[in-house]
């Protein structure tokens, strides 16, 4: 499979989530790729996530679907904020797509698919009232790309500029969105933008 | 011989336009189901065979020799296109039934759906965010979908509460949508009464729906 | 018998009763009481007096009836009498109002007796009658009839335009109709004729209101049918998508394992056009694909309408259909979809099996756009046809529709119609 060809080793296949743990519990691996709609219905690939998690803290959790809901992104969040990711399966179809994927994972970060932070950032219109409307192009484009889990090095790169202008314009947006700076701990400022954007919308 | 349709929703009288409340009731209740089947069909037929088919072009990247580059440029070609098919694909299964509202319920496939649109619109629930409404949630979800999409263009904000109420008849769901004009009422008006359940449109559009 | 003399017989028992009261009142008690009651003898007369002025009132009454039954004239004006009854008749029920009506009507004319007959049915029957009668009155033809009864002295019709809605009648034996008992029965017809019309009004009214109900509960109904119809619309879309798209990528699927044979053989120039055949068929796929998501699919069926439509579903068919009757016009989309579709869906499962030619027959009659299928030869069972209609015959069914099958031994004819105009569905009783 497209693993074997990126030159990962697969190590356990299950047809479903209490499989996949028994598997697990006696191999050792560095990420479990998960299908959120994998047996145990409805989401038994959140539920097998969360046991994984206490019993294996530090390996890494990619999350696949078909569909990219946030409401599934928070609870992902909820299970860990550390070597986490939730992609649309077909955006990892490539070696290259999938092992820059893995890598992040491996490395502690968390993936967020760009589709999906894309939508949480750019609320539709011109009628757009809240904070975020008061951010420049660039601002803008800086958010993005933290709500998709990328650190200021992962954003320099995306962006052509230097870390130092990334994180001037991170403590720009963080000011203009009222959001607490302690902000260092990337997987926190994550949380803390994902959270804030949802927050634009809902009442819970 | 008459050939009759398999759901009976519809009495024999069917010509005539007199329509047996209950049975049409059960009938929507049939409907609902069948497109919830329906949607489970399409992802795990259609939309299955083409993520498989983007991840066997990618284990065929491997395979090109090196620098070649419009075989290269056609398989990322043809990967773009089953993209965009899956995109289309989703957006044809949430119209059928996303699959969100059978999982989590009619307050998070509301949100997903608001999100997606182009107006500010908000879902309040608090906190009955989780709670399921049963019957009354593919009606409301579809409705409001059908009514928001015809509405939202002005740019006022708009705001959904939904809330349980209990009645004489079993619990039910309340909504209140705030900043639409009657189109809200009209879409989602078949649907409710279908049910059993009654909309009213002024400066607020109401709406109480059984939830069995 | 005049007036005076009317006065003088209700003067002369009064005065005769005055007299005699007197008398006694002042002549007996001296007697009786002896000579110390010198005191009451002065108080007598007034005494008397009062007893007379009671009396008198008390005795009126009694006295006016008896000279009436002897003079047969009235006494009071009728007119107070027939203003109450009209206050009566105002209220609009007719069991209420008649009586009063008969009531003054034979006081008004001194009348033995006076009816109000009503027409019911083309017949006249009594409706109200003064005194009530001790047996119901017969019903009557017409009123001509009415004119030959020896107990009838006068009849006033009561007509609406030419129709005759109602009669008055009364019986006054031994006396004439005077001119006064013409005007009193001529207002008091004029009063029913009142009544009449508003009674009539409410019932039509009450009607009204019953078949706007009903009307409104059928407009409701028909929104939900086509609501229905939609929703089974769409459906049918993206079952159809869903096996358009399965069948396709299984080709694409099977390209591509050619593509890695090649590869793996380093056949690059014919992988290469290989890739480029895939890239064309996925291009149509995601044609028809958009044309199917957007509702609106065929597009040839929103162009050109139902014939064409269905001169291209045939053309890959494994077995040929023969088609014959294109409409002269266009009809709306849910009609010409839903037609569409039903061949659609009957076509593909009839031609699965080889056969003679499949016959398909489009027509217009009675409001109503028909197809008639038939194949001469085929061993589908009748379950199996209804489980590959299922979508069709509900959605059919929704726009107010039917199906119909016929099945001989080797042979299956099915008919199915929708109606040309779908809004509203309500009144189209068939």
């Amino acid at each position: 499979m497209l693993l074997q060809a990126a030159g990962h080793e697969v190590v356990a296949v299950a047809a479903g989530g209490d499989e996949l743990r028994e598997l697990l519990a006696t191999t050792p691996a560095d990420v479990a790729v998960l299908d959120i709609r994998m047996p145990p219905e409805p989401d038994g690939g959140l539920t097998t996530a969360e046991r994984l998690r206490e019993v294996n803290p530090d390996m890494g959790l990619l999350f696949l679907s078909h569909y990219a809901e946030s409401h599934y992104l928070m609870r992902i969040l909820r299970i860990g904020t550390e070597s986490i990711g939730y992609r649309l399966k077909e955006k990892i179809g490539s070696v290259e797509a999938l092992s820059y994927t893995l890598a992040r994972i491996e490395a502690g970060e968390i993936v967020i698919e760009p589709v999906l932070a894309k939508r949480l950032v750019d609320r539709p219109g011109a009628q757009r009232k809240d904070a975020v409307a008061t951010l420049s192009e660039r601002e803008l484009d800086v958010l993005r790309l933290m709500a998709e889990g990328r650190s200021n090095g992962g954003i320099a790169a995306q962006l052509f500029v230097s870390a130092k202008a990334v994180e001037k314009h991170i403590a720009s947006i963080f000011t203009k969105l009222d959001l607490h700076p302690d902000a260092s701990v990337n997987h926190r400022r994550v949380l803390a933008v994902l959270r804030y954007l949802r927050s634009q919308r809902d009442e819970d | 011989m008459r050939l009759e349709p398999a759901g009976a929703s519809l009495t024999s009288d069917s010509a005539n336009g007199a329509v047996d409340a209950e049975a049409w009731r059960r009938g929507e209740l049939a409907e609902w189901r069948r497109r919830r089947l329906l949607e489970r069909k399409l992802h795990d037929g259609a939309a299955m065979r083409a993520s498989a088919l983007v991840l066997r072009l990618g284990v065929l990247r491997e395979l090109v020799p090196e620098g070649n580059a419009p075989l290269l440029e056609g398989i990322d070609d043809v990967q773009d296109e089953l993209h965009l098919m899956l995109d289309e694909l989703r957006e044809v299964a949430a119209q059928i039934y996303p699959p969100l509202l059978e999982e989590a319920g009619l307050v998070p496939a509301l949100r997903e759906l608001v999100a997606q649109l182009d107006a500010p619109v908000r879902v309040i629930a608090g906190r009955h965010a989780q709670t399921r409404f049963g019957a009354a949630e593919p009606a409301v979800y579809f409705g409001l979908a059908e009514g928001l999409a015809a509405a939202a263009r002005s740019g006022t904000p708009v705001e959904i509460v939904l809330k349980p109420a209990v009645s004489a008849g079993g619990p039910e769901l309340l909504v209140s949508v705030t900043g639409v004009g009657p189109e809200v009422g009209e879409a989602l008006r078949d649907r409710v009464q279908a049910l059993g359940g009654t909309v009213e449109c002024g400066e607020t559009t109401e709406v109480r729906v059984p939830c069995e | 018998m005049t007036r005076l003399r009317v006065g003088v017989l209700r003067a002369l028992p009064v005065g005769v009763g005055v007299f005699v009261v007197f008398v006694v009142l002042n002549t007996l008690p001296p007697v009786l009481l002896g000579r110390n009651a010198v005191v009451f003898t002065v108080l007598l007369p007034f005494l008397a007096a009062a007893v007379c002025a009671l009396g008198v009132r008390a005795v009126l009454g009694p006295v006016d009836r008896f000279v009436e039954r002897i003079t047969r004239l009235r006494t009071t004006t009728p007119y107070s009498v027939l203003a109450e009854a009209a206050a009566r008749t105002r209220t609009g029920m007719l069991d209420t109002a008649l009586p009063g009506l008969a009531e003054v009507l034979a006081g008004g004319t001194a009348a033995r007796q006076a009816v109000i007959w009503l027409v019911v049915s083309d017949r006249l029957v009594a409706a109200a009658s003064h005194p009530p009668p001790r047996t119901p009155f017969p019903e009557v033809a017409n009123i001509a009839v009415l004119l030959d009864r020896p107990d009838v002295d006068h009849v006033v019709p009561i007509v609406e335009g030419d129709v005759l809605r109602a009669a008055l009648t009364i019986t006054k034996p031994g006396a004439s109709i005077t001119v006064a008992d013409q005007r009193l029965m001529r207002d008091v017809a004029s009063e029913a004729r009142l009544l009449l019309q508003g009674v009539a009004l409410a019932t039509e009214l009450r009607e009204r209101v019953r078949q706007a109900a009903e009307l409104g509960s059928e407009l409701q109904h028909s929104r939900w049918r086509l609501t229905r119809a939609r929703d089974l619309e769409r459906s049918r879309l993206a079952a159809e998508l869903g096996h358009v798209t399965t069948g396709r990528l299984a080709v694409v699927r099977g390209l591509l394992d050619g593509v890695r044979a090649d590869l793996l053989a380093d056949r690059t120039d014919d992988a290469v056009s290989e890739v480029g055949m895939i890239r064309a068929r996925l291009d149509e796929l995601l044609e028809r694909f958009r044309s199917i998501a957007r509702g609106v699919y065929p597009s040839v069926l929103r162009d050109q309408g139902l014939a064409a439509a269905l001169e291209e579903l045939v053309v890959d068919l494994p077995r040929e259909v023969d088609l014959r009757g294109a409409p002269d016009r266009r009809y709306p989309w849910e009609v010409e979809s839903g037609i569409y579709y039903f061949v659609a869906s009957a076509v593909q499962r009839l031609a699965e099996s080889p056969g003679p030619p499949i016959e398909v027959t489009l027509s217009e009659a009675d409001r109503r756009l028909s197809v008639e299928i038939v194949d001469a030869h085929t061993e589908l069972a009748e379950a199996e046809l209804q489980a590959a209609l299922a979508n069709d015959l509900e959605r059919l069914a929704a726009l107010g529709g039917a199906v119909d099958l016929g099945r001989t031994e080797s042979s299956v004819v099915l008919r199915a119609y929708l109606p040309e105009q779908l809004e509203p569905i309500v009144g189209a009783r068939s």
